[in-house]
Parts: structure tokens; C-alpha cells; sequence
């Protein structure tokens, strides 16, 4: 998309540490620590609900080993990884993201939260309307397979008296 | 070792039965959960059934299905419980707040000024030397683990003065959204460690578009 910055940033190749079809992954310039990385895909979504299941299956596959690459290779102790969907959750982009985040001791972040106090009616109900939602989840959507490209078929010379022996056999000849 | 792992597993019980949750779905690689100390109402979370200590233990097909289970969760939260955004977070390793020992895909449902912290990322200014460094030890990890050659193009960091693909201020999010000149001010001017919270002026018009896709038009 023109006006999306995420979107040059991705064609202008900036901080790539890893590109395939699908997904792109940077490190973020102002991000909460050096190795910070965003693993985007290459298509534009405002939202993660508005890409293909097979493209977000691919964000988290590459999100994981791009995880255990950081843990491995800067020596730290953890990883996070969030997602931000709507502006209500703190998105800060247009373009739809998985923050990868190592983490270390006395870094100064923290993603916890104080745990509300949700009466047992206001539970049920959640839980309700939640199963409701996500009885017909199941099914996800698949990559279409590209279609086999045929070669033109090689002319094969034939010696004179030399029968083809895909004729022999449907003929069956000895 | 990995069997008393999985005896000792408090999740690994509630997938089983023998201890009592809120089961919102079920199949053959994962169970979602209610989490019973919620950051909100509707606050998920997604178990696989195998015992994995942390995500990148996790096998790529396990991985990539809790990711599309976590969007269809998400999309769930946001028609039926008529959130304006999700978040979503793993936390592995008990620096990163991981607090039991089994994978956990939390899947939050927001709301506008709800209050809830936690998931608000810092924004720090990091320099073209530190992003340089990080991705001078990550190229061979990559490279042995991913097989892809990192390319050693210049690196961008906050100094450097071309940084016109990735603004610290973000653009618009929707077609009539505009970037106040006091918000940009206000945003480089914010000390290192505070979260970068910019929450538009007219949020409806983008809300309506998360909205308006994600029920067929009807909001509640």
C-alpha cells in the first residue's frame, strides 16, 4: 500500500533479518531493546483477522525460530511475543505486526497485568457467548497448491520397426 | 523427565479433565481455557495438549496452528463479546513472566480506556552500532537455523537521519486520521522506557473498520 509506512520500509528492504513469500522480519529501530524484532507479512492488513490462516500460520512458525535465534545468539533469557490488534489494544501501526522481544534480567519491562475481579455470572456469560463464537472454528484456511507446470511434451524419435511401449502395453504385446 | 513434567503439570491436568476449567474449544492439538485471573472478561488462554515447556520447544505444525487458533479466538472475542482489539502474548521464560511451565498463548479481548496495562510496549531510541551488533551475532544463527543469508546492508537505527520508511511518530491508520503537530513533539520527547501510547484523536473511524469487516456492518 503507498501510504503505508511499514510497507516501504518492507520494499526499501530496511533491517531485514529474514524475508521469504509470505513473511519479512525486521529489527526494530525504536524498539524496546536491541534485537527487538517485527515479524510482518508481506501483504498489507491493518489486522491480523483480515490475513489468510496459511499467512498467519507462517508468521508464528518464523516468530518462533526467529525467537530461539535470539535466546541462542544475544544470550538472553526469554522471549516475548505480542501481538497489538486495534487501536484499543495499542496498536501503533497500520500494518499488521508479531512483535518478537528478547528479554533480560533488569531490562525494565514488564508484560503482566492485574489480574480484575470477574463475578461468576459475568464468567458464565463470557463463556457462553465465547463458545458460541468458536463452535464452528475448526477448519482453516489452506494455501492453494500452484498448478504442476507441463513441459511441452519432448518429440521422441522412433528407429523405423521400433514400437513406442506405451503402445506395446496397452496392446499388450510381449 | 518429561513424563514428570507432564504429572506435575497443573495444564496438563485441566487438558485432561482431572482439573476443573472453563473449556471455550477443544481439538486435537489445543484447548482454550478461560483464565481465572483475568486481565479482562474473555481473557483466553490456548494450551497445546502435548507438554512443551516453552514456545520454542514447540514443533513448527503445533505452532502454526495455535497461530491460526489464536486469530479465530480473536476474531471470537471481538464479534462476540463486541471487544474494539485483542492482544495477544506468549511469554516464555520466567524473565519474560512466564509463570508455569507449559506454553500458554494469551488471547486478551480491549476495550477503549479499559486501563489495562501490561501490554503496552516501550519505545526506546536504539542506535545504529546496538542494531548493528545484535544482527552481526544473529546472522549465523539465522543462517544455520533458517537458511537465509542476512543481508549486511546499512543498518537504521533512531541516529540515523534518513529514517523516512519507519517515522517514530506512526502515520495515519485510517483514510481521515491526521498526526497532530503536539502529539509528534510530545512523542520524541518521551524518555526511554515509557510506552509510546497514541491513541488518535477520532478513533471511531478506525474501530468502525476492524468493526464493520469483522461482524458484516452490525456493531453492537
Amino acid at each position: 500500500m503507498a501510504d503505508c509506512n511499514i510497507c516501504t520500509a518492507i520494499s526499501a528492504k530496511m533491517n531485514v533479518v529474514y524475508e521469504d513469500e509470505k513473511v519479512i522480519a525486521l529489527l526494530h529501530p525504536q524498539g524496546a531493546t536491541a534485537g527487538h524484532m517485527l515479524v510482518l507479512p508481506r501483504q498489507h492488513a491493518a489486522l491480523l483477522e483480515l490475513l489468510p490462516d496459511y499467512v498467519i500460520g507462517a508468521l508464528w512458525t518464523k516468530a518462533n525460530q526467529l525467537g530461539r535465534c535470539l535466546i541462542d545468539g544475544l544470550g538472553m533469557q526469554g522471549t516475548n511475543l505480542i501481538v497489538q490488534n486495534g487501536l484499543a489494544a495499542g496498536q501503533q501501526h497500520s500494518h499488521a505486526m508479531l512483535h518478537v522481544i528478547p528479554r533480560k534480567e533488569n531490562d525494565g519491562m514488564q508484560f503482566l497485568w492485574r489480574p480484575r475481579q470477574i463475578g461468576e455470572e459475568e464468567f458464565s456469560t463470557v463463556e457462553l457467548k465465547l463458545k458460541e463464537e468458536t463452535k464452528n472454528m475448526g477448519q482453516f484456511e489452506r494455501e492453494k497448491p500452484k498448478p504442476i507446470e507441463l513441459k511441452p511434451a519432448e518429440k521422441v524419435e522412433q528407429k523405423q520397426g521400433e514400437i513406442d511401449w506405451r503402445i506395446r502395453h496397452l496392446r499388450r504385446i510381449p | 523427565m518429561a513424563d514428570e513434567g507432564r504429572q506435575q503439570c497443573i495444564f496438563c491436568q485441566i487438558i485432561s479433565g482431572e482439573i476443573n476449567a472453563r473449556k471455550i474449544y477443544s481439538d486435537d492439538v489445543c484447548v482454550v481455557i478461560l483464565d481465572i485471573n483475568p486481565a479482562n472478561p474473555g481473557h483466553m488462554i490456548i494450551l497445546p495438549k502435548e507438554h512443551y515447556s516453552f514456545m520454542p520447544e514447540m514443533p513448527e505444525d503445533v505452532t502454526s496452528h495455535i497461530g491460526m487458533v489464536a486469530k479465530h479466538l480473536s476474531q471470537a472475542a471481538i464479534r462476540g463479546l463486541k471487544a474494539q482489539g485483542t492482544n495477544v502474548l506468549v511469554s516464555n521464560g520466567e524473565i519474560a513472566g512466564q509463570r508455569a511451565l507449559h506454553v500458554m498463548i494469551h488471547v486478551i479481548p480491549r476495550m477503549e480506556g479499559d486501563k489495562v496495562v501490561g501490554f503496552d510496549i516501550p519505545a526506546t531510541p536504539l542506535s545504529s552500532k546496538d542494531l548493528e551488533e545484535a544482527r552481526q551475532k544473529l546472522t549465523p544463527l539465522i543462517k544455520s537455523q533458517l537458511k537465509f543469508d542476512v543481508a549486511q546492508t546499512p543498518i537504521l537505527g533512531s541516529d540515523t537521519k534518513a529514517t523516512t520508511a519507519m517515522p517514530a511518530v506512526p502515520k495515519k491508520l485510517g483514510p481521515q486520521k491526521q498526526i497532530t503537530e503536539p502529539q509528534a513533539v510530545q512523542q520524541s520527547s518521551q524518555p526511554a522506557g515509557q510506552s509510546s501510547k497514541n491513541i488518535s484523536s477520532s478513533p471511531q473511524l478506525d474501530l468502525d473498520e476492524l468493526t464493520n469487516f469483522l461482524t458484516g456492518g452490525k456493531r453492537g
